[in-house]
């Protein structure tokens, strides 16, 4: 009877959802004329979607590899590309990369005590 | 007695002081820059408090909210792009100031109101709280679940936009809470066979995800215009204060105590007080035609709203464990997570824990005068740092933040997808507010859901049977109706227009 009820209320719960998103989106429709979803200004400039996705990509990445190839390595090459990518100097995004990576690794790893990735540079730490 | 001089030494450790200074030049740092809020700034320092006892983690996010809220004004001021959103009522206002030359006195004007909003708003809560508490301890479920009920629906109607959108981004909440294993049955719920999604979907990665990643995003696809600070003085921000305060003074209070009342109101936050109280100013005031041109009194009025609704915020949120807006729903979180419930039973047993907040709200409040004078001085420095340099750091660090809950990369996926789900619910219109309360107050609400119904053994007339949680019950049901009847009203109105044309 209580999973009953659990599940009643989740039930009630996506019953209203569903329609409160049917509803909503017709007047979205209605009063736009066109799409079911707004994306933004994400398909207005082709180099704003590109480091959007980018951005998105480095979390994506980090899911899948941080594992291998340890946080250092990671945090230092994907810092400096996007700062690259959004316009900084070689220099200047390789130097606030580094200092990140740094500042993160001491802070997490050494005060926090967060087991970071340590991947392909095990041995040598 | 005892237990105020045990609050004090709660509070006045040299751990949690360190950790007050820095989380105010944090807050004063990121409330400066536009386009990173207060409550990305909670959301950034979550994972810290993570590891902290109660106390200074609670200490940390009162003073980094309070020192961005004012921080905010400093580029509201300089460049007309407020710093956070609770800025944008005045930011006009103050900026007209600054065309007439008169920067020193829209940013002192701001701090001095500011602090003592902040005060009005420590002192209220510091007072209401405990009384509250002592009514609230009577309370059971069926009062918990009215309330929940109550913080909710308030949500959705106070939050920007349409209340249909409003409710979406709620249930849209609710369900992510209900996700994982069911509290009472035991019975998994939308887990897909995924051992990680059996623990349900972790708070906080959700809500870095909800208020930074999501702004990260919307940095990317708006470009970033170079920003010129207005070549002014702006050494001597106390100059000429002391005139503005005696001369509305009335102001002052009005606006503290309006904040203070605004914050207490579930739902409405420091930005809404904000709003209220210039109308409100303007409302009232003798030189209403004087307003948007580089007036004081407005400034005066929501610059004191503000801060003030900050602290009133935080009475539901301790008292009833009902957040009042997205900062304290992320402190309840944050004190879930630690095992502690927030509630009237807090005040009986560790009394002492309650009273280390009202001091940390005070002494945040007060440090914001020395700490927001130097934010003030150094305001030209801070505002040159690029963001798109700023941007890719927060990046790893939402990302690190996100792992070092469970230690797991799953929740650097919630992480992701909420803050993809976010970024497009707010482009859409849709406000975010209303699913971060739904992820937190889902469980307290389901949960007291069940026991009631337990106690009454399945019978729903249970909810209406003493007398408070009738009394919540109807207000509850007669605030649904507020919206329902507005659209038949306006449906009416429709219909009898319509013959005539």
């Amino acid at each position: 009877m209580l999973i009953g009820v659990g599940l009643f209320i989740c039930g009630v719960v996506l019953i209203f959802r569903g329609i409160g998103v049917r509803r909503s989106s017709q007047t979205v429709a209605s009063a736009d004329g066109a799409s079911w979803i707004d994306l933004g200004n994400v398909s207005a400039a082709p180099k704003a979607r590109a480091n959007v996705l980018l951005a998105l990509g480095i979390i994506l990445l980090y899911i899948v590899f941080s594992e291998y190839t340890g946080f250092i390595l990671f945090s230092f090459c994907a810092i400096a590309l996007l700062l690259y990518r959004l316009g900084s100097s070689v220099l200047l995004s390789c130097v606030v990369a580094a200092a990140t990576t740094l500042v993160i690794q001491l802070l997490f790893a050494k005060v926090l005590l967060v087991p970071l990735p340590a991947g392909l540079l095990q041995g040598i730490l | 007695m005892d237990v105020i001089i045990q609050a004090f030494g709660l509070v006045f450790q040299p751990y949690v002081l360190g950790v007050m200074l820095l989380a105010a030049i944090f807050g004063l740092f990121v409330g400066s820059i536009p386009g990173l809020t207060a409550t990305m700034a909670t959301a950034l320092l979550v994972p810290f408090t993570f590891f902290m006892d109660p106390v200074p983690a609670i200490a940390c996010i009162v003073t980094t909210v309070a020192m961005a809220i004012f921080a905010g004004d400093i580029p509201g001021a300089l460049l007309r792009i407020p710093g956070t959103p609770a800025s944008a009522a005045y930011c006009d206002e103050a900026y007209a100031l600054t065309q007439k030359g008169k920067a020193e006195l829209a940013l002192g004007t701001s701090l001095v109101c500011a602090v003592i909003g902040g005060v009005i708003g420590s002192a209220v809560l510091a007072l209401t709280a405990p009384m509250l508490a002592e009514f609230a301890i009577q309370f059971s479920s069926f009062e918990y679940f009215w309330l929940a009920c109550l913080g909710l629906s308030c949500a959705v109607i106070i939050s920007t936009g349409s209340t249909l959108k409003g409710v979406v981004s709620l249930l849209i909440g609710l369900f992510i809470s209900t996700i994982g294993i069911d509290i009472t049955a035991g019975h998994p719920r939308f887990t897909f066979g995924s051992v990680e999604m059996m623990g349900g979907i972790s708070f906080i990665p959700a809500m870095i995800g909800m208020f930074a990643i999501s702004e990260l995003i919307r940095f990317m696809v708006a470009s970033d215009q170079p920003r010129s600070v207005p070549q002014q003085s702006i050494t001597n921000v106390f100059r000429g204060i002391g005139s503005v305060l005696k001369q509305y003074k009335k102001n002052v209070f009005r606006g503290g105590s309006l904040g203070a009342i605004i914050g207490i109101l579930p739902g409405a936050g420091a930005d809404i007080a904000a709003w209220i109280a210039y109308a409100t100013s303007k409302r009232f005031s003798k030189n209403r035609e004087k307003f948007g041109t580089g007036h004081v009194e407005g400034l005066v009025d929501s610059g004191t709203a503000n801060n003030a609704g900050l602290a009133g915020a935080w009475v539901p949120a301790i008292v009833f464990g009902i957040p009042g807006d997205s900062i304290t729903a992320i402190v309840i979180g944050v004190l879930y997570m630690k095992g502690m419930n927030p509630g009237p039973t807090v005040f009986l047993q560790q009394p002492e824990l309650i009273y280390a907040v009202f001091i940390a709200f005070f002494l945040a409040n007060l440090a914001l005068l020395p700490l927001g004078f130097l934010a003030i001085r150094l305001s030209r420095q801070i505002l040159r740092v690029p963001r798109r340099v700023l941007m890719p750091v927060i990046l790893m660090f939402c990302i690190v933040g996100s792992f070092a809950i469970n230690n797991t990369v799953f929740g650097v996926s919630i992480m992701l997808v909420m803050g993809v789900l976010a970024y497009f619910m707010e482009e859409n219109g849709f406000p975010v507010a209303p699913t971060i309360l739904g992820i937190v107050l889902g469980t307290m609400l389901e949960d007291n859901f069940m026991s009631s119904m337990i106690k009454a053994d399945g019978e729903l007339s249970g909810f209406f049977s003493r007398p408070i949680a009738a009394t919540l019950g109807v207000i509850v049901i007669l605030l649904w109706m507020v919206p329902l009847v507005r659209a038949v009203i306006s449906g009416i109105n429709k219909f009898q227009v319509r013959p005539d044309h």
